[in-house]
């Protein structure tokens, strides 16, 4: 079986390559995954010789998020009274910074990753995969796409929002957070989500043509430039974003689920999870 | 005036329109804040509609009607005007900071507090027919800091420096409203918009309004509605210079 995130790196290029390939699980991110997936980027960002990163995914997919079979696990492998059958908050909370929000989880990184990143989207773009969208430099999308965040629908909304509202506006990202939508390219295009939609025929080689494009830059160029948007981001308060990200998610992990409401953990208890997946389905499209 | 309806975690409030609001009808404002306030206080509601029995939403103010409502301000700026409209006990930050899912149904002319309401409420159905007009040229309470976070800073800029009023499409194009739904089935792709909010847990949607608030607070949307009792005083003074050229009209 191949390693679900590959990373390499061709230095007569100077275009480094993370690949997501988990294609039979529509390439659902396991708390494996992102540890490979920030030692990939540490790799790439410490070997001078590499200016573009390019993500990818094997399959038809770019992501469908985080894997839904770990939803529980995260908390349970955290410090902090981890092992108790409910864990802590501070499980909770360290849990979220250190995989996801953190300086050193997987969003913190990619934001400030000092390369220029560029994202093929097609398929699924769900949760980890809107957030790639959103934290990568340039996004090209196959006709395929589509971009929504159904997490949100079972807990509300406890990711950053903060550059899903600079990217998109204020009440796009609301419809993205509130009603469950799910854009297609062309919507994603239309709202400033991504930079193109291309065939899904010429997205690889369109991409491929953008990050050697992007190579032209002198290297200097390239770190100042990120920098300047690191220096706009945090202006931008999108750092407060992050921080408030990892709070609110420690917050969505404790809900309180009055009658009726979809609780997807019980029904994963319950029912397991491909009987959950296909409840969480029925509820919200009734 | 105002009527309130609730069934399946959604208040429908009905107005005859948006002109009261324009011209800082106090107890008009206060009643819709009120049915704002007690649908986000219900255990009950998710989602709460406001739509106009009218054929517009928001009718334009007269100028006469508006220099009259500048010149009731003036005694009552920093007292009923601001609790009503500029304080944070006010109609606008208590839909701007609603614990729930604000939407609102928009067809014909939309201006004034009309457009304001748009701006503050969530999620923004209208007709192809709807207009919007910028709420910046007489409503001291409106925020620029939330238009530019929604429309993007120049379009928002453009709007309150064009007199011209956006069309539907354009309005949808700006990012300032979210769907187009033809008038016969306005009030329903709202309802979709609400049902589809209210399948969400309680807790998570009040959770996700403070997630937004944060980003709101952070962005300086708060600061600018402290800041609506001094647009009003400038107003003010651009209503006085008005009235001594051109006596009529204030009177």
């Amino acid at each position: 079986m191949s390693d679900p995130i590959l990373c390499k790196r061709d230095v007569e290029s100077h275009i480094g390559r993370i690949v997501i390939q988990r294609p039979e699980k529509a390439n659902a991110f396991s708390m494996e995954m992102v540890e490979a997936f920030r030692a990939a980027l540490s790799e790439l960002e410490g070997d001078d010789a590499i200016k573009v990163i390019v993500i990818s995914a094997a399959g038809e997919n770019l992501t469908r998020g985080s894997d839904p079979a770990e939803v529980e696990q995260i908390y349970r492998t955290a410090p902090g009274d981890s092992i108790r059958k409910v864990p802590s908050q501070r499980a909770r909370l360290l849990a979220l910074d250190g995989l996801w929000w953190g300086p050193n989880g997987l969003y913190g990184r990619l934001l400030h990753c000092p390369k220029i990143t560029v994202l093929a989207a097609k398929g699924l773009c769900h949760e980890v995969g809107l957030y790639l969208a959103l934290y990568c430099d340039l996004v090209f999308a196959s006709e395929s796409a589509r971009f929504a965040n159904p997490r949100w629908r079972h807990v509300g909304v406890d990711g950053d929002i903060s550059m899903l509202v600079a990217a998109v506006g204020l009440k796009r990202a609301k419809e993205l957070m509130y009603c469950g939508f799910e854009w297609s390219a062309r919507e994603a295009l239309a709202y400033g989500l991504i930079d193109e939609v291309v065939s899904e025929a010429s997205l690889e080689e369109t991409v491929d043509t953008t990050a050697a494009l992007c190579t032209q830059v002198m290297r200097d160029g390239i770190v100042t430039e990120k920098h300047v948007v690191f220096a706009s981001l945090a202006k931008m308060q999108i750092s407060t974003g992050l921080a408030t990200a990892a709070v609110v998610g420690g917050w969505a992990s404790n809900l309180h689920f009055r009658p009726g409401e979809f609780n997807f953990l019980r029904e994963v208890k319950h029912s397991g999870l491909d009987a959950a997946l296909r409840a969480s389905d029925d509820y919200f499209k009734s | 005036m105002i009527n309130v309806s609730e069934a399946n975690g959604i208040a429908t409030i009905t107005l005859p329109d948006c002109r009261a609001l324009s011209v800082h009808d106090l107890p008009f404002g206060l009643e819709l804040r009120d049915a704002i306030r007690d649908a986000a206080d219900s255990d009950e509601i998710k989602a709460i509609v406001i739509r106009a029995s009218g054929r517009d939403f928001s009718p334009a103010a007269s100028p006469e009607a508006l220099a009259a409502a500048a010149a009731a301000r003036k005694t009552k700026l920093w007292s009923t005007w601001h609790e009503a409209y500029g304080a944070s006990s006010g109609l606008y930050q208590n839909i701007c900071f609603c614990k729930k899912v604000v939407i609102t149904a928009v067809d014909g002319e939309c201006s004034g507090a009309g457009s304001l309401l748009v701006l503050c409420s969530d999620l923004t159905v209208a007709t192809p027919d709807a207009t919007f007009e910028s709420p910046f040229g007489t409503l001291p309470e409106a925020n620029l800091v939330l238009a530019a976070l929604t429309m993007r800073l120049n379009r928002a800029k453009s709007w309150l420096l064009s007199s011209r009023a956006l069309t539907a499409q354009a309005a949808f194009n700006a990012g300032l409203i979210n769907r187009i739904a033809e008038a016969d089935a306005l009030d329903e792709a709202a309802q979709k918009m609400a049902r589809a909010v209210t399948r969400m847990p309680l807790d998570g949607i009040a959770m996700s309004k403070i997630n937004v608030e944060t980003c709101l607070d952070a962005q300086g949307v708060g600061r600018e509605f402290d800041m609506a009792g001094f647009y009003a005083v400038t107003m003010q003074r651009c209503w006085d210079e008005l009235a001594a050229r051109s006596p009529g009209v204030s009177e």
